[in-house]
């Protein structure tokens, strides 16, 4: 008897085809009837364990009742319009169902399709000339359902015809996954058969069998995630040596956590260890387990009772078992969840973990990664690591398994929302079209140049009127208009930051003026910035861009307007990374999509308010309690504190000046709660984990030098180290960290004089390099090849190498000069290239740019010019090619004209767009030695870390040149003008501005120390001593 | 008659299989040009030129209209006006529909072919369920069914219910056509008409789906595919779309290749794909890796393609005729948007050039922007396209670039001008100041403007060329709209001017003239078009029309070729293995699962097909199938390349796009690989010395105490200012504003003198002198006037009476002019003064020792970046100061 999963159905034929299918049908076989499959509903659908599917289509007709005039023109009684071909539509479901199992387990079984008429007979099939619809194999008869083997040999039949080419197996797994799919309640029926958990966490307090120990590396290869707990070295020997031979076997290796083909050394047996982990494989040699646990525990998919809790939390204290992550990775799927993870204890990991697990549990796995997931991380670079991540973790199940599914979710990766927060928004709003009027291909773009066009406008006509109705008003105008112009903009910056939308600011939220020298400055917001702005944006929309600054304010246009559901978004779940720096707009955003989104979306947020340091882009520490919006009890909570990064003794040092800070409530840090601990014990002896350098830095050249010193011996140190041991990049780097750009400015050219090498981390310089400068010079000398000094410009850059006499062009006409000029460049140009300059215009004018361009680059090899150093020519290299690629981009390949390069590089250039630059990575085994930003270094590690400039008072706010920001309604700003003058609103505090900062700049200090693996060093200015600095806080 | 589907198992022994007689008399059509030349190399002979062709050649035959440029030209223009003028059928609010109609606009291109898909798979409207639309997909239909009933209709007519005798006839003529192009002899003579074959096709476009079936009325159609057993799931690709199709697969046991002779050269490669394929199918026991497999990393697409070149021209230089057959590795890149780039620098090389990727084209596209069809001229927003139009070559000039540079010269004048007009008004403006210019001060201040620098034969061009370029876009553009058949009669007008002005008229070389020789033919061909749309519509498709011909013999050559085209091409390598390899490039996950394309053209989308659509047409289920298959050809395809290859093989991938990073692709990580970078031998080359070219002439002159301090400010700006332009000479509007206020603070001082201060009076007279010499400065607005005022008066005012002016006051005053400020102060550093020692009194023995020949060679005239740059006039040409700034 076939499982016959559906009610019967009530019409006649199709209830008579239900009772044969049920009857004469094996047990292997389950049949469902009268489904949905893009929205039609099919009649039956078989599926046999290890053949295939087979749909069928039935028809009810009386054999006199019909008239067949065509394959797609059958006359029926009873229906006002001939009826189509039944097999077609047999077809069109078989079709749909097909790509549906392809499309969720990348796996193409055999679907097959039947015709069948319940009051049919073959001979009256050949009568009616049904005969030209189905072939007779296809279809079933009157006479086949009421015989047994007639009808299963014809089943049969039909699939050996069709399995002339070999398709996918229809596994029991396959099969059972589809099965799951269709009926809900299949998993609690199922228990008697053997269903592959995602995880066991196993506690053998006594003893392992051999069985016991195949049956789970069995599994392992099966692709279950082991935990393994064992009393006695023997047993954690064995289970080695065991997962060892089954590598070998299966010519599998591993290296670091990961697997690759090709069997080498396999596991190394070495006695002194307790644990041994690889992917998805950890194994505890656990002393006295037996004293710590009384009974066999088996743990699958992380559903850990009340009692076995308990001893976990015991396993977790005496091994480095992580039961906090693990509590994480097997949280329910029913609910948000919120993870207050402290720096340097496993976030990505813990990331990837989980989706492993949404991927993989039984009741309702993921099938495809690129719909139903998505992430938001930081930055570009978070995202792209990510990524690499999550494939590996899926490779890694495929080389132990061989499941084509996990082939599928590598791939799918590239395709998912992976991405920063802009760029997640610019793809939504790519399918938002109705709602944007913007092409599905806009482009990202600014153009500084429009925008304060547009500001002239409005400014203009403000000034005017207000000169109209007070003719003196001009000349008491207390700041140069310029100035008052840039600063406008730089508010509306500053706006734009935290993605504020001007439209939302009301009159009454504006406050009033203070100190009165611009008594009219809100007046000048309404009208001129958030008019020019709006221009502005239209302006852009019109040729189909948007300025990367406007895409969230947009987004959350488009979402609160009428986006109810997003038609596009099917997300099932949405991970955000680094949410303490999240702004309010961003945390709308998120709660608005989890709303239009087309199914149940939950959330999965890490993030660490300690490390909480973007105020200046709108981040602020309620973000939690915003995200939740009171509704803390519909979300799980979690916190991770297990460092895998520090020196434990460092920790606790670190832990005695975060305690202080958090009771002085500048910290959010609680003993309790935030205390990091960690397994990790380094080289450092007690008295190098922290130390603090005393020195008399009135003159800052003093700090400078004795910071050379400290790297000096720093290296020294390391050096020492890696004669015996072998250390990570990371533990060979020294890190300087400063706040500021100039700070690293000054720590380089320091170091330089005493010839040291520090590395920076610059980023964003693109449009600062030498690589593009000289491109812009080459690019003006041929747009004005007419004006000397744009020629010698070009002379002068690293695209030759001329040493040219030019007083000789001292005193003669302009003429004269250009004769002399291009004389030289002719010369050049014709032993360089084999053509003369003039030749080389005559391209350009004729010629795509891009073509010169390219020539001109590899004959005349900038690079050797621009540098010896090996490194410093790639960088040189790479970076041109990088703005090409750029400017095809800003552009159409094809379209690029000379004009359009220079547009693009002079705007960039000469407004010192921030871009970030493509740096080639080269770890050459040494020390490496970096100076960079507290804000650039996070998520990063260093063996030691330098603080060299403590003693800035941290109190100071006088510093703040221009604040705006929009929050609970009120807009604040605080204006200084170039000639001194100031403008501030009464929404805008000092007092709360000191206690803001003060905190911030603490919680950039916690960011700093905790990027240390080994040691932290801060040197203290004797002669500076202000209110509150980072020193006064290390000091305490 | 009926379709049936083969499958052969060793591309080597097509002619060992059961059906071969069936297929070796027949017509023949294959996916691509190479797998024709690949056949052609291995069965030889029987593989005739002609009756062995593409299959694009059948369906550009048999759908002659619908395959052609007037053809798409007309749909375009079609679609547009619907869009354009579409009501609201489907619901929508008026800002829906607006932003609708707009983003329909900007995906022109996608719109049109998800149209002409519709028609193309005779979707009926009625059939498609709304409930499943999306609205934009609700939108593309009530275009589609707007057109179905209009008359447009008859734009969209694509033949059906083909006789016999027409569709023997397009076999013949697509047939003949190949051997015609390529320049082989006679007509080609094929014995059996009953058969056709179509081999190796993954992609099914609609239309080949409709021409499989037409013919298979008549004839028997043979569906060929490689299938081999060992490889299933590689292979199910090519399963799974062939069993869309309504009939039988049917597959004769036959050899499969396995490598096994490692002595051969090709072995290595082949072990990779068959290990590959072993990997896909779980299995990984029986295999070995012995060396890591090499992999070469480009760091772009740029470096990439920068690397082809070079194998091109290598390749060209051994063989000039034939160059892409002469190459000494074969590229084949998942990821072709290579060739976009090799367009560009090997225009030549490709069948299909843009004409306007040329400067010359680039000329329409800029008089285009320029029009302004609602005032029916020339509007100016951006300065950019005047430009665009001076740099093309088409308006006259003494020496190429010259007009360019000129405008460069005067680009400050030009600030604000909304139209040509404004532009000649200005320059007539500057002609007439230089002209009653005789006060030698006031000459002496003009020489420091940029746009008055400019020679008088210099602006009579630019002036002439203003004036023609406003000729010519009247010329082309005026009242289009109004005007009926506007399209055609613009191209009239278009292909007139090429003719009789450019390519008569002008010494041309050669590239050039057969740029404009290749324009003129496609024109020829699309002259005929009747079309009337809006200047929009024009000018989005412009580049349609002016695609050139592709030179006759020269199919569209490809560069980097696309895994397409490897099934042919590895055939060929049988014969020439020691020197062949094939380079299988952009090995990435991104690249090969081809993350980039959709799978249909926007706003259709799967469930547009799958769910609102119901396919119970086996065509609709091919398509459809065959458009979600794509990700998985390229797998198969390497596969497939490396398994059959006979000679080298080479590995490559491309590490960075934009801001993302890529590592190669999966499969070969799984199987160990190592990356050499390419990158590294492009260092490192000593440069020739170059330190025997210099001037041959010059002369030796004084230098005044002015160039001495520009000498200590800063070297480069001594050569810059003093040596290159001997003046200061200032040319962007900040500093020409700037300056302005300088010569007014300066004449006022004069005018002045020994007055006692009157706030009232120095306001008359500053009022009066800045009316005075403003027209000097025709761009400034009266917001610069408020503030250059202001300053005057808050310096000037804090005296009681005016001084008569001194020597020093006059060195100061000159200081000023030359430098706009003497003093800058340094907030970074307790508001020093960091001119402060720059302005020394030096006699001229000082200055004579100081910049003496002697001293002059030995310095590099390097930058010294300070508060100064902000004021320096070149401050945009050396652009160290923006290179430094936080």
């Amino acid at each position: 008897m076939a499982k016959m999963i559906d009610v019967k159905p009530s019409y006649k034929g199709e209830g008579k085809v239900w009772d044969s299918l049920c009857e004469y049908l094996s047990n292997d076989t389950v049949v469902y009837n009268q489904r949905e499959i893009n929205g039609r509903e099919y009649d039956f659908c078989i599926m046999t364990e290890n053949r295939g599917i087979i749909v069928i289509e039935v028809k009810g007709w009386a054999p006199d009742k019909i008239t067949v005039n065509g394959v797609d023109n059958i006359e029926v009684e009873g229906y006002d319009k001939p009826q189509g071909s039944p097999k077609k539509q047999a077809r069109a479901y078989r079709f749909s169902i097909l790509n549906k199992i392809s499309s969720m387990y990348n796996v193409s079984p055999l679907v097959l399709d039947m015709v069948c008429y319940p009051f049919i007979s073959r001979e009256q099939y050949y009568e009616t000339k049904l005969n030209i619809i189905s072939e007779e194999q296809y279809t079933l008869f009157k006479e086949d359902l009421e015989d047994k083997d007639i009808l299963n040999i014809k089943i049969q039949e039909v699939y050996n015809i069709n399995n002339v080419i070999p398709h996918s197996d229809f596994s029991y797994d396959l099969m059972l996954r589809i099965r799951r799919n269709l009926e809900a309640g299949l998993k609690a029926v199922n228990e008697e058969n053997k269903v592959l958990p995602y995880s066991r966490l196993l506690v053998y307090p006594v003893t392992i069998s051999k069985i016991e120990i195949d049956s789970l590396i069995d599994e392992y290869f099966l692709g279950v995630k082991n935990i393994i707990f064992v009393n006695t070295q023997t047993y954690y020997e064995e289970i080695l040596s065991s997962l060892n031979c089954a590598l070998k076997q299966r010519n599998i290796d591993y290296k670091k956590n990961n697997l690759h083909i090709g069997f080498d050394k396999g596991i190394p047996l070495s006695h002194d260890k307790d644990c041994f982990k690889i992917f998805n494989f950890e194994l505890y040699w656990v002393k006295s387990l037996e004293s710590k646990c009384y009974e066999k525990i088996c743990i699958n998919e992380g559903n850990v009772s009340l009692a076995f809790h308990k001893t976990l939390e015991v396993l977790a204290k005496c091994s480095s078992f992580n039961l906090q992550q693990y509590k994480v990775e097997h949280a329910t799927m029913e609910k948000d969840i919120l993870v207050e993870a402290g720096a340097g204890t496993g976030k990505t990991f813990l990331m990837v973990s989980r989706i492993a697990y949404l991927c993989n549990n039984e009741s309702n796995p993921i099938s495809d990664i690129s719909k139903e997931i998505a992430m938001v991380t930081f930055t570009n670079d978070a995202a792209i690591n990510m990524k690499k991540r999550l494939k590996q973790m899926f490779i890694n199940y495929f080389v132990l398994t061989g499941h084509e599914r996990f082939l599928k979710h590598v791939e799918d990766i590239d395709r998912a929302n992976i991405s920063t927060i802009h760029k997640f928004g610019i793809r939504i709003m790519r399918g938002e079209s109705l709602y944007t009027g913007l092409g599905t291909n806009f482009r990202i773009s600014s153009n500084e140049y429009d925008r304060g066009r547009s500001y002239d406008i409005f400014l203009g006509e403000y000034l005017d009127e207000r000169e109209r109705e007070n003719s003196n008003f001009i000349n008491e105008f207390p700041i140069p208009i310029y100035d008052l112009k840039k600063k406008l903009m730089n508010v509306a910056d500053r706006l734009f930051d935290r993605s504020i939308n001007f439209e939302q600011i009301k009159v009454q939220e504006m406050g009033v003026t203070v100190e009165n020298n611009i008594p009219y400055f809100n007046d000048l917001l309404i009208r001129v910035v958030f008019p020019a702005e709006a221009i502005y944006l239209e302006m852009m929309k019109a040729s189909n861009k948007v300025d990367l600054k406007e895409c969230l304010i947009e987004l959350n246009k488009i979402l609160s307007m009428r986006c109810d559901k997003l038609e596009n978004l099917k997300l099932r779940y949405m991970f955000i990374d680094e949410f303490q720096d999240t702004d309010d707009v961003q945390i709308g955003v998120f709660q608005k999509l989890q709303k239009s989104i087309n199914t149940e979306c939950k959330l999965f947020v890490v993030g660490d308010l300690k490390q909480s340091i973007y105020r200046f882009r709108g981040a602020k520490l309620n973000a939690f309690q915003r995200l939740q919006n009171g509704k803390e009890n519909e979300w799980s909570h979690y916190r991770l504190n297990r460092n895998y990064r520090t020196d434990a003794r460092l920790l606790k040092l670190f832990d005695r000046i975060f305690s202080l800070m958090g009771s002085r409530q500048i910290l959010p840090y609680t003993r309790e709660d935030d205390q990091l601990v960690s397994d990790v014990v380094t080289d450092a002896k007690e008295d190098e984990l922290m130390i603090c350098m005393p020195c008399h830095g009135k003159d800052s050249e003093k700090i400078l030098e004795l910071l050379n010193d400290i790297i000096l011996s720093e290296k020294a140190k390391i050096e020492n180290l890696m004669q015996t041991k072998t250390l990570s990049k990371e533990e060979r780097t020294i890190a300087i960290l400063v706040r500021s750009n100039w700070q690293v400015e000054s720590v380089v050219n320091a170091a330089t004089k005493r010839d040291i090498n520090i590395e920076i981390s610059t980023g964003g310089d693109l449009f600062q390099l030498p690589s593009t400068l000289d491109l812009y010079k080459i690019v003006l000398a041929i747009s004005h090849n007419t004006s000397p000094v744009y020629l010698v410009n070009f002379i002068e850059s690293n695209y030759t190498n001329l040493k040219l006499d030019y007083t000789k062009m001292h005193c003669i006409s302009e003429e004269e000069k250009l004769k002399l000029l291009t004389g030289v460049l002719d010369e050049f140009f014709e032993r360089r290239m084999g053509m003369s300059w003039n030749s080389v215009l005559s391209e350009v004018y004729s010629q795509p740019i891009l073509y010169v361009l390219k020539k001109i680059f590899d004959t005349l090899q900038p690079w050797e010019n621009y540098s010896l150093v090996p490194d410093k020519q790639r960088m040189y290299i790479a970076n041109y090619e990088y703005l090409l690629e750029r400017m095809i981009k800003f552009s159409r390949i094809d379209a690029l004209t000379l004009s359009q390069v220079i547009e693009y590089l002079g705007i960039n250039i000469l407004t010192g767009q921030q871009q970030l630059s493509r740096s080639t990575e080269v770890d050459d085994d040494g020390v490496h030695v970096i100076c960079t930003t507290v804000h650039k270094s996070k998520g990063l590690e260093y063996g030691t870390v330098i603080l060299p400039y403590t003693y800035e008072d941290i109190s100071d706010t006088k510093k703040v040149k221009l604040e705006a920001n929009y929050d609970d309604n009120k807009l604040s700003y605080t204006v200084l003008f170039e000639n001194g003058i100031r403008e501030r609103n009464s929404n805008y505090s000092e007092s709360t501005e000191v206690d803001e900062q003060i905190a911030e700049e603490s919680r950039i200090l916690y960011v700093a120390l905790t990027r240390a693996i080994r040691s932290c060093i801060w040197i203290n200015n004797l002669d500076s001593t202000p209110h509150i600095s980072w020193a006064s806080l290390l000091e305490e | 008659m009926s379709i049936i589907i083969y499958t052969y198992h060793d591309p080597y022994k097509i002619n060992k299989e059961k059906f071969w007689d069936e297929i070796s008399n027949c017509p023949y059509f294959c996916v691509s040009q190479t797998l024709v030349n690949g056949l052609k190399s291995i069965y030889g002979k029987s593989f005739q030129i002609g009756r062995v062709t593409t299959i694009k050649n059948l369906t550009d035959s048999l759908y002659e209209f619908w395959t052609s440029t007037s053809c798409a030209v007309k749909q375009h223009a079609d679609i547009d006006n619907v869009i354009i003028n579409s009501s609201n059928e489907i619901g929508l609010t008026d800002e829906e529909l607006d932003n609708i109609r707009k983003s329909f606009l900007f995906n022109r291109d996608e719109v049109f072919s998800s149209i002409r898909t519709m028609f193309e798979l005779r979707m009926i409207p009625q059939n498609i369920v709304d409930e499943y639309l999306t609205p934009e997909q609700r939108y593309i239909v009530a275009v589609f069914k707007n057109i179905l009933e209009s008359e447009k209709e008859k734009d969209f007519f694509l033949k059906e219910n083909f006789t016999e005798e027409e569709i023997n006839i397009a076999l013949s003529k697509a047939m003949n056509n190949a051997r015609k192009n390529s320049n082989s002899e006679g007509e080609v003579e094929v014995k059996d008409l009953d058969h056709i074959v179509i081999q190796g096709v993954h992609q099914f476009s609609p239309l080949m789906l409709r021409t499989i079936e037409e013919i298979s009325k008549y004839k028997k159609v043979i569906l060929l595919f490689n299938y081999q057993e060992q490889y299933k799931n590689v292979y199910q690709t090519w399963v799974d779309i062939y069993s869309s199709f309504d009939c039988k697969i049917i597959d004769y046991k036959g050899d499969e290749f396995h490598p096994i002779d490692s002595s051969s050269i090709s072995y290595e490669g082949n072990v990779l794909a068959q290990n590959m394929g072993k990997l896909l199918s779980g299995r990984k026991e029986d295999f070995s890796v012995e060396k890591p497999y090499k992999i070469i990393e480009f760091d772009n697409m740029t470096e990439f393609a920068g690397y082809v070149a070079r194998v091109f021209e290598a390749a060209e230089r051994k063989d000039p005729e034939h160059p892409m057959l002469a190459m000494n590795e074969q590229i084949y890149a998942a990821d072709s948007s290579a060739n976009d780039i090799l367009k560009v620098y090997f225009p030549e090389q490709f069948g299909e050039r843009q004409f306007l990727n040329y400067p010359l084209g680039h000329f329409f596209i800029a008089v285009a922007n320029m029009w302004d069809s609602s005032a029916n001229g020339t509007v100016i927003s951006d300065l950019n396209d005047i430009r665009e139009c001076l740099s093309a070559g088409i308006l006259e000039e003494e020496t190429p670039g010259r007009l360019a540079s000129t405008f460069g010269k005067m680009e400050a004048l030009f600030e604000g001008c909304i139209s040509v007009d404004d532009m000649l008004t200005r320059i007539k403006k500057v002609r007439k100041n230089r002209k009653y210019l005789s006060d030698d001060k006031r000459q002496e201040y003009v020489s420091h403007i940029s746009y008055y620098a400019v020679s008088l034969g210099e602006l009579y061009e630019l002036e002439m060329a203003l004036n023609n370029l406003e000729e010519l876009a009247s010329f082309f553009y005026e009242d289009f709209e109004k005007r009926p058949n506007n399209f055609k009669a613009f191209y009239k007008r278009l292909k007139k001017y090429l003719q009789e002005e450019i390519l008569e008229d002008r010494e041309l070389g050669e590239v050039f003239v057969d740029i404009i020789n290749r324009v003129l033919s496609r024109l020829d061909e699309v002259e005929n078009i009747e079309a009337s749309a809006s200047f929009e519509c024009l000018k989005s498709t412009m580049s349609l029309y002016l695609v050139q011909e592709t030179k006759p013999g020269k199919s569209a050559n490809w560069i980097v070729r696309n895994f397409e085209q490897i099934d042919g091409d590895v055939l060929r390598t049988v014969k020439e293995q020691e020197s062949s390899i094939l380079h299988f490039a952009c090995l990435t996950d991104e690249d090969i699962n081809s993350v980039k394309n959709g799978e249909f053209s926007w706003p259709l989308t799967g469930e547009f097909f799958e769910v609102a659509q119901n396919p119970v047409d086996w065509k609709y289920q091919v398509y459809v199938k065959a458009r979600k298959e794509y990700k998985n050809f390229k797998r198969y395809a390497l596969i497939y390349g490396l398994e059959f290859n006979r000679g080298k093989y080479k590995l490559s991938f491309v590490k960075r796009d934009g801001d993302q990073e890529r590592e190669p692709y999966y499969l070969l990580k799984i199987l160990g690989i190592k990356k050499e970078r390419n990158i590294d031998k492009r260092i490192k080359n000593k440069l020739e010395d170059f330190s025997d070219i210099n001037f041959k002439v010059g002369s030796v002159g004084k230098y005044t105490s002015y160039d001495y301090y520009r000498y200590r400010i800063c070297k480069q700006r001594f050569l810059f200012e003093t040596l290159s332009e001997g003046n200061t000479v200032y040319k962007d509007n900040f500093l020409l504003v700037k300056y302005l206020e300088v010569w007014l603070e300066n004449e006022t001082k004069e005018s002045m003198q020994g007055l006692p201060c009157s706030e009232i009076l120095l306001l008359e007279k500053l009022n009066e002198i800045y009316d005075e010499i403003k027209k000097y400065f025709p761009f400034v607005l009266n917001v610069n006037r408020i503030d250059i005022i202001n300053n005057v008066r808050n310096r000037l005012n804090k005296d009681k009476s005016f001084s008569v002016l001194s020597e020093e006051n006059r060195k100061y005053m000159m200081i000023r002019e030359l430098f706009i400020y003497k003093q800058l102060k340094d907030p970074k550093k307790f508001n020093q003064d960091v001119l402060k020692d720059k302005f020394p009194d030096v006699n001229q023995d000082k200055i004579d020792q100081d910049l003496s020949v002697e001293n002059l060679k030995e310095i590099k005239f390097r930058s010294d970046t300070n508060l100064w740059c902000k004021y320096c006039t070149n401050r945009e040409i050396c652009v160290a100061y923006y290179a430094n700034i936080e």
